[in-house]
């Protein structure tokens, strides 16, 4: 094919054609493809290697091809005028009517299931926009058929933005244009519609010959359309049959169309950005197409060559309003106004337009490159304009706005200065320009300490309410808190953010209920301020709040999308389990391009794109993520401090011993014990460096032996992931689409993490432990006995605290489910038994947890149930019947706001055991003595009976009880303990 | 002289403080426990040289509420503003691991100069700490006599 192509002489197209299109000898329909009648073959994949003559050649080729088939061509293209002409008027029975006969004479084409697609919206909402896609898809699901559909899909769905759907599908585009050109192409052109060059110019219309004489046709009706100066084209178009010219002259050139009612607010008017939509639909009308160039010169800069706008009246137009806008901002609106008519145009006449946000974002973006090269007045003025409109930063590309930030006119304003920054950011979440846009806020306020910034409010709010809406809403917790000028401390940060949510409280129209929650919790805490122990360094943590701050800029429209996707599916809706999906994309071994994971369209793989962006975030985002904290909180200082301390302390004494008898007058030869301690010391370091180098690690190509995969994919996470889709699916229909996804989507990337987090522990008891055991067993080994014999109790108790400080790292690696001052009873209950269960590979112990999932503790509270817990449950586990039951349970107190009752009950195996166990928890818990408390504290570890008992008496609340009941008949001990659920104590219990 | 001494752990900042004074007898050593108080101390003075730790709290950790919300670490944070604040003193970083984690790569500390000139500062050596070891100190005091050096030649 590629040769004929290639070697015929123009001349000789229409001959070749004759020979060639149509000829059921050849394993394709003709030089591209014809009428096709089945979905698979749209595109058709035999022509994915053909490569695209120069521009004129495939031009003549193409028309050639056109020509040959005039008379069905044309015949096609009545029919889908009439199919316009039919949504047009909103005529949608003769709509389905023409479609099902065009189909069915004329075959399939993109250009139709546009239509086909619009038709199930118009009818039946996002719901039939699903039902259709579905249907159109079946049996197909993995071809570039399918994915066409999904581009269609998502540019129509009426709860995605559609410019985000284009951006999105045209980075897929431009990703796999170099390997997959066959469908990239047409990707690419469909959201585009103009070809910057000749090159990609003949590659489109070799694409869309691929697709089906129809889509090949419209394109080039529509690239001379949008190029009206191109003679190439212009000749091309002129040699086409005067069947086919005539048609598309008569049909094509203009048509008034209406905003689908989908994308109408109460079936009344509708947002502007839904004109744009709308020229999806229909850009095979001229018309149409024209108005849609236009517009993505404005929204598609970087894709955009400099052109000449000489002739070019709508683009002068355009351009003329960007420079009155940069000259004079508060002209804006006015401007903006003034292009109402024009923006309209295509559309019925006495279409109403709710807004023209869509109009003013795109042309201010225009404006923006004006004023980087020196058109700018005011930048106070152009600060205010930015911060009033919501998408500004999708329609600037990165080089203008850096451009005008670096521009005299710029640095004249701080405040500019900060909106371009907050611009520059939301189109990049990255460290610099997190750090840039930083400092640009630090330097509105001079960088002064103490400097409120609702006073800074309350002045820009006389000028302009969207800017000091933008700058509140910018200051949420995380970002105060690295205001390093501003701030001095947690109590500045928590002080600063209670004032700016109780100012947007009285100040926005319509604020968020999170934010009195919010106030709530900032109270709690300030009140509170003592008892903020530094907990959160030796407990594995993502800050909720700055993760939710994430998803709220990221993923808040992917969230909306998915609850309108669900409500259009219904609750009886059966989607069964992501396993089955996703074994069988693994087992496929074709070697054609996998497509199977852009052709899904459902809620649930809304919600697991959803999941999937969320949980790389959790995991990886270098400022709150779970890796971050690990770099800085155990990797780089915590871990080994925690080991290497006690053990040298233990290490220094058992020098001691040596330095002690080399003073005698008849020294013995120690000099073992001195090898021992350095041999041994030189290790665990080395050791702990390794566990901290490569195995605390996310798992990545750097960091192969990392135990953290914080991956969905596995089968037990999947589970997770199918669980957390039945349930989110149920509450957003429960809801009616209210329902707030986050709190489930942070829960479930905990799920993600649980088997990580307990082979880490596994890890540290099973390997590192053991390892660090045996090597000082073997240097024991090589001291004489006199040595062993001075060193033996020493060597006991180094044995004793590098196991009991295992067991606390191990107590790090639990998962923490809290929300700044809120943890869940329950999990921590649950993570203990989990945990105390790895300990020991004799532990088989069943367990059963009976409590309220409701109860919570403040940051006292959670840390001394921590402690008892790891006490009783870990007595339980170590005295008990190795596979006997623990049962815990928990409940609030009748009559005693805020109380707690917790129970612990295990069971032994004899009779004499119980009764040496009862004798035993009696006599440690008759501690009293404050010394015998510190000292079972350091030797017992975290199980430690006498620590319960020291626990319990530095808990300042008079309702404090521990009990012990114990049944001789049935073999069984229960814990009873008594805390109130918000403690506040200071240094004496750590 | 004037010196900066960035270092929440006391008994490392001891021992540094000892080579300083060894090494710099007549320096004003000033002392910052966090990245907020190493950066208020850098917008008012240019240093000598600054000795800066890796691992270090948002606040201090005795101030109110305690030391903030874990984030990434802290002396990247202070390298990354220093050049930002104007300020041209130049580093010394005395860190506990043989390694600094950039963009998310472990750079080993032999490196790690170089690649911290991304930030635009003056980072003069990276400098392994060993709290039983001695050849750090070695290091320092190489690199603050080099200091000592340059300064006294600029003398008139």
């Amino acid at each position: 094919m590629q040769t004929v192509r290639q070697q015929t002489l123009p001349a000789d197209y229409a001959a070749i054609c004759t020979i060639i299109e149509g000829n059921t000898a050849y394993p394709f329909p003709g030089l591209g493809n014809t009428f096709p009648q089945t979905p698979g073959t749209v595109p058709n994949s035999s022509f994915r290697q053909i490569k695209a003559l120069d521009l004129r050649r495939e031009i003549a080729l193409e028309v050639a091809r056109l020509n040959h088939h005039a008379t069905k061509l044309t015949a096609a293209l009545k029919s889908l005028a009439q199919i316009n002409e039919a949504l047009a008027s909103r005529a949608l029975e003769e709509a389905a009517t023409g479609i099902a006969t065009h189909k069915q004479a004329h075959g399939l084409s993109l250009v139709l299931l546009k239509k086909e697609l619009l038709l199930a919206v118009e009818r039946h909402g996002l719901a039939g926009l699903a039902r259709a896609y579905k249907r159109l898809t079946e049996g197909h699901q993995d071809t570039a058929w399918a994915l066409l559909c999904h581009f269609v899909y998502d540019v129509m769905d009426p709860s995605f933005h559609p410019y985000v759907a284009a951006s999105a599908w045209l980075r897929v585009s431009a990703e796999r244009l170099d390997l997959s050109q066959w469908y990239a192409r047409v990707l690419e052109d469909e959201i585009l519609t103009r070809s910057e060059t000749d090159v990609e110019l003949s590659s489109a219309l070799l694409r869309f010959s691929g697709l089906s004489l129809l889509d090949l046709a419209i394109l080039l009706w529509r690239k001379r359309t949008v190029n009206p100066r191109d003679m190439r084209l212009e000749s091309g178009f002129g040699q086409l049959d005067t069947l086919i010219k005539d048609v598309l002259i008569e049909k094509f050139s203009r048509l008034h169309v209406g905003i689908p009612n989908a994308y109408k607010f109460s079936g009344k008017s509708s947002p502007d950005i839904e004109v744009y939509r709308t020229s999806f639909f229909f850009d095979d009308i001229a018309s149409v197409a024209a108005w849609r160039c236009q517009i993505n010169r404005l929204i598609f800069p970087s894709k955009s060559n400099i052109l000449n706008l000489e002739h070019d009246e709508v683009a002068l137009r355009l351009d003329e309003a960007a420079r009155v806008i940069a000259t004079a901002p508060q002209q804006c609106q006015k401007t903006v106004e003034d292009l109402r008519m024009w923006e309209m145009g295509f559309l019925h006449p006495g279409s109403d337009l709710s807004d023209q946000k869509f109009l003013t974002a795109a042309v201010i973006a225009k404006s923006l490159e004006k004023m980087a090269q020196g058109a700018g007045a005011d930048p106070v003025s152009v600060a205010h304009l930015l911060a009033s409109v919501e998408d500004g930063h999708l329609y600037t590309s990165m080089e203008t706005l850096k451009g005008l930030l670096n521009t005299e006119f710029a640095r004249r304003s701080s405040l500019l200065c900060f909106v371009l920054l907050e611009m520059i950011y939301r189109r990049a979440r990255d460290q610099d320009n997190e750090l840039e846009r930083r400092l640009a806020f630090m330097k509105m306020f001079s960088g002064k300490l103490g400097a409120k910034v609702t006073e800074l409010l309350d002045t820009i709010i006389v000028t302009s309410v969207d800017t000091a809406i933008l700058i509140a809403k910018t200051c949420s917790r995380t970002f105060l808190e690295r205001l390093y000028l501003m701030m001095t401390s947690v109590k500045d940060v928590l002080e600063a953010r209670l004032s700016i949510c109780r100012w947007m409280i009285s100040h926005e129209n319509d604020p968020d209920d999170s934010l009195h929650e919010e106030c709530d919790a900032l109270e709690r805490e300030l009140a509170n301020l003592d008892a903020r122990s530094d907990l959160d360094s030796t407990r594995v943590h993502v800050d909720e709040d700055a993760l939710r701050e994430w998803f709220n800029a990221t993923q808040l429209a992917n969230a909306t999308r998915y609850s309108q996707t669900v409500l259009a599916e219904g609750p009886a809706a059966h989607f069964g389990t992501l396993l089955s999906f996703y074994s069988s994309r693994e087992k496929k071994t074709d070697e054609e391009e996998d497509l199977s994971a852009d052709t899904q369209i459902s809620s649930e793989f809304l919600l697991v794109s959803i999941v999937d962006a969320t949980l790389k975030a959790f995991a990886s985002d270098r400022t709150f993520g779970l890796d971050a904290y690990l770099s800085r909180r155990i990797r780089h200082g915590t871990l080994s401090g925690h080991v290497m301390t006690p053990v040298t302390r233990v290490l220094n004494r058992l020098s001691e011993v040596r330095d002690l008898r080399e003073q005698d007058r008849e020294p013995d030869d120690l000099s073992g014990i001195n090898l021992l301690v350095q041999e041994w010391r030189k290790f665990l370091v080395n050791e702990l460096d390794n566990v901290r180098r490569d195995v605390i690690q996310i798992n990545t190509v750097e960091h192969p032996r990392g135990l953290i995969r914080a991956n969905w994919r596995t089968a037990a996470n999947i589970a997770h992931v199918d669980a957390t889709i039945g349930r989110v699916r149920s509450r957003v229909v429960e809801t009616g689409g209210a329902y707030d996804i986050f709190p489930d989507i942070h829960s479930l990337c905990w799920d993600c993490l649980e088997s990580d987090l307990a082979q880490l522990r596994l890890f540290m008891v099973r390997e590192f432990l053991p390892r660090a055991l045996q090597r000082l067993d073997e240097l024991r080994q090589k001291l004489s006995p006199r040595e062993r014999f001075l060193a033996f109790e020493l060597l006991k108790e180094l044995h004793a605290t590098l196991e009991a400080r295992v067991h606390e790292i191990c107590g790090w690696f639990i998962r923490p489910v809290f929300r700044r001052d809120r943890y869940s009873l329950k999990v921590l209950i649950m993570s203990t038994l989990s945990i105390v269960r790895e300990l020991d590979e004799r532990y088989r112990f069943t367990e059963a947890v009976t409590m309220d999932d409701d109860i919570s503790l403040n940051r006292g509270s959670f840390i001394a149930f921590g402690d008892a817990l790891f006490v009783l449950i870990g007595n339980a586990a170590r005295h008990g019947k190795p596979d006997g039951q623990i049962t815990v349970s928990a409940s609030p107190v009748e009559g005693h706001n805020g109380l707690v009752l917790l129970s612990v009950t295990s069971e032994v195996s004899k009779v004499e055991q119980h009764r040496e166990g009862v004798s035993r928890i009696q006599s440690a818990l008759m501690a009293r003595e404050e010394q015998a408390i510190d000292r079972a504290a350091v030797e017992e570890g975290f199980s430690g009976l006498r620590k319960l008992a020291g626990l319990v008496q530095c808990v300042p609340s008079p309702d404090v009880k521990l009990a012990l009941s114990a049944s001789e008949k049935d073999l069984g001990i229960t814990f009873w303990l008594t805390l109130p659920a918000e403690m506040t104590f200071g240094a004496a219990l750590s | 002289v004037n010196v900066l001494l960035v270092e929440d752990d006391e008994f490392k900042a001891a021992d540094i403080a000892k080579v300083l004074s060894d090494s710099l007898p007549d320096a004003d050593v000033q002392r910052a426990m966090s990245v907020t108080s190493a950066l208020r101390a850098m917008t008012n003075d240019t240093y000598s040289v600054v000795i800066l730790d890796m691992s270090l709290p948002t606040f201090e950790l005795t101030g109110p509420g305690g030391g903030g919300s874990p984030q990434g670490q802290g002396g990247l944070e202070v390298l990354r503003l220093a050049r930002r604040l104007g300020n041209r003193s130049p580093f010394v970083i005395v860190t506990q691991y043989p390694d600094i984690d950039l963009d998310g790569r472990d750079v080993p500390l032999l490196a790690a100069s170089k690649a911290l000139h991304k930030f635009g500062v003056d980072v003069k050596k990276c400098i392994l700490y060993e709290f039983d070891g001695d050849s750090w100190r070695a290091q320092l005091r190489e690199c603050l006599s080099e200091l000592r050096g340059i300064r006294s030649r600029g003398k008139p």
